[in-house]
């Protein structure tokens, strides 16, 4: 069931908030034990008080549509444990400006899930907790790092989900569970109360069944919040350069579609775009010259900022704290036990790009090309008005496959680390299956606050598939 | 060429204890992950800026006033820490045992 089926049939009162509720949490006890993409579900309390405290609110945007939230987005009273065991204990001091706005909307949340630790990863393999299992093959991963929200949406145990995105971690998921990612501009939606990852490339934004699921959730959450300075003033910038008469433009950069794309990958987005020129859109081959580089500078710039970012985790402030002699032995035995393979890896990889000696030669160099990236994007945006290409490079891989070499892992982020680096939205939608039956996500990047072009071209895909 | 001597530096720099065992697998991954990135140097990046913001933001201030009231989320926020007592943090001495 999408966001406006629900809204629809609560409308006709054929069905009630109470029984949505009850659908999704019947949903998870069904199938959650298989698949584990909660790692904590509000059973309780919504059995208790879902039906009087609704009341009111219906007629809202989001009225007793059961929401489910990646555990590293802070809900009042409510664990957050950003699936480390440094913060199995935690309970968040207060609302995330986006949970916030969502209770204004009426959402009911559901429950926390499963991510890969502090959102690093690409598989949910690095959770502290276990990984979530793909619903569509449980022998793969479902993606990540939010990979529990798309798994929840996939196997109907909410009806939608926030994720958070810092180089893929919404849309890769998403392709792989067969949902719909919207990773948003960077700035349009505040990060207030979302565990900082690299707090230059983290937005959060929807995991939905649908594109107009993803732009409902979008418009409630979006918006510029005191709490965040990274944000900004939506309505300058809406409707930018588009004119809804026009017929859109999209552009299939050639360094998407070569080496290390899965045929089958290939063959489902080629489908989708034929069928897009085949509805009146007009498809051009463009250049995105330095897309070469992308993962490399996101590899410099992403964990730098984590190694300042988790500083903050040292056994003092929050969570897990081990015992030692003197104050140093505190944190340095903290952090061992705390953080999982992958969160040290990187941590002392932004140790080393940020050290003095190395700095220029790595990060300032990260830095001058993600600027080449963006001029890049910029000067493709001159020629078109949305740019197309494969979500990732092949469908969901096997638990196992990739997690004994960081770089093979990385590999999988090689589509989405873009958006990220130069700040555009882009949206994953699924266009196809597999032989094997496993999801096939196609992704479009627009301008800089152009989301709604995402969804207008979205939805076209929806109608073809 | 990263040495299980810089590994052993970064580990004190980063706070985070490692075994033996850890040093010889972070040297080898760091290896692995510093010899993909290596392919930046083929950009001709010439004197281009660094990026730093994605919409260009600089220094955004807010006007000087309290946005909460002063004990709205102290009692909180000193909760949250592992170790506290009478409203203050409590920590270990920087030199030896004592808390």
């Amino acid at each position: 069931m999408t966001i406006r089926q629900a809204r629809d049939m609560i409308a006709r009162r054929e069905t009630t908030v109470h029984d949505l509720t009850d659908h999704a949490l019947k949903a998870i006890r069904t199938h959650d034990g298989a698949i584990h993409a909660f790692l904590d579900v509000y059973e309780e309390e919504l059995t208790r008080h879902s039906v009087s405290s609704q009341f009111g609110i219906e007629g809202a945007l989001l009225a007793g549509i059961p929401i489910a939230i990646k555990d590293n987005i802070l809900i009042a009273g409510k664990k957050a444990t950003a699936g480390s065991k440094m913060l199995e204990t935690y309970e968040a001091a207060y609302d995330a400006t986006v949970i916030t706005k969502l209770k204004e909307a009426g959402a009911v949340f559901i429950g926390k899930t499963n991510m890969d630790e502090f959102a690093m990863g690409s598989s949910t393999e690095n959770s502290a907790f276990g990984p979530t299992k793909n619903p569509h093959d449980p022998a793969r991963v479902p993606g990540g790092s939010s990979g529990g929200s798309a798994a929840a949406v996939a196997a109907g145990e909410c009806i939608a989900a926030l994720g958070s995105d810092t180089g893929g971690s919404i849309r890769q998921p998403a392709a792989f569970c067969g949902v719909v990612g919207l990773k948003p501009t960077y700035g349009a939606v505040s990060r207030n109360g979302l565990i900082a990852m690299a707090s230059s490339l983290d937005v959060i934004g929807p995991i939905t069944k649908t594109v107009e699921d993803a732009e409902i959730m979008f418009n409630v959450i979006k918006g510029k919040d005191p709490l965040d300075s990274t944000t900004v003033e939506l309505h300058n910038m809406e409707h930018g350069a588009w004119n809804k008469e026009k017929k859109l433009r999209i552009g299939v950069p050639k360094e998407y579609f070569g080496e290390g794309l899965h045929p089958e990958v290939k063959q489902a987005v080629e489908a989708a775009l034929k069928m897009l020129h085949d509805s009146g859109f007009r498809i051009h081959d463009i250049s995105l010259p330095h897309s070469d580089y992308a993962l490399a500078a996101y590899y410099i710039i992403m964990p730098a900022e984590i190694s300042a970012n988790l500083a903050r985790l040292d056994g003092i402030r929050y969570g897990l704290s081990k015992d030692a002699d003197d104050l140093l032995g505190v944190y340095m035995k903290s952090r061992r036990a705390g953080f999982g393979a992958e969160v040290r890896r990187r941590i002392i990889l932004g140790t080393y790009v940020l050290s003095a000696g190395y700095y220029d030669a790595y990060y300032t160099k990260a830095q001058q090309v993600r600027s080449l990236i963006k001029r890049d994007f910029e000067k493709a945006f001159e020629e078109v008005d949305v740019i197309v290409s494969p979500t990732t490079p092949t469908p969901a891989f096997k638990f196992g496959e990739k997690s004994n070499d960081p770089v093979e892992m990385y590999l999988s982020d090689i589509y989405t680390v873009s958006a990220n680096l130069a700040g555009i939205p882009a949206l994953s939608v699924p266009c196809g299956v597999s032989k094997d039956g496993l999801p096939i996500g196609i992704q479009f990047m627009g301008r800089w606050f152009e989301e709604e072009i995402l969804f207008e071209v979205g939805k076209e895909v929806e109608k073809m598939i | 060429m990263i040495t299980k001597h810089d590994i052993q530096k970064l580990a004190i720099l980063a706070r985070i204890d490692v075994s033996d065992t850890e040093v010889e697998h972070l040297q080898r991954d760091l290896e692995r992950v510093l010899g993909y990135v290596e392919k930046l140097n083929q950009a001709e990046t010439g004197a281009v800026d660094p990026l730093t913001h994605v919409l260009g933001s600089v220094n955004v201030t807010r006007s000087d006033n309290e946005s909460s009231s002063r004990y709205e989320y102290g009692g909180v926020l000193v909760e949250a820490a592992p170790q506290h007592k009478d409203g203050y943090v409590a920590v270990r001495s920087i030199w030896n045992g004592k808390r």
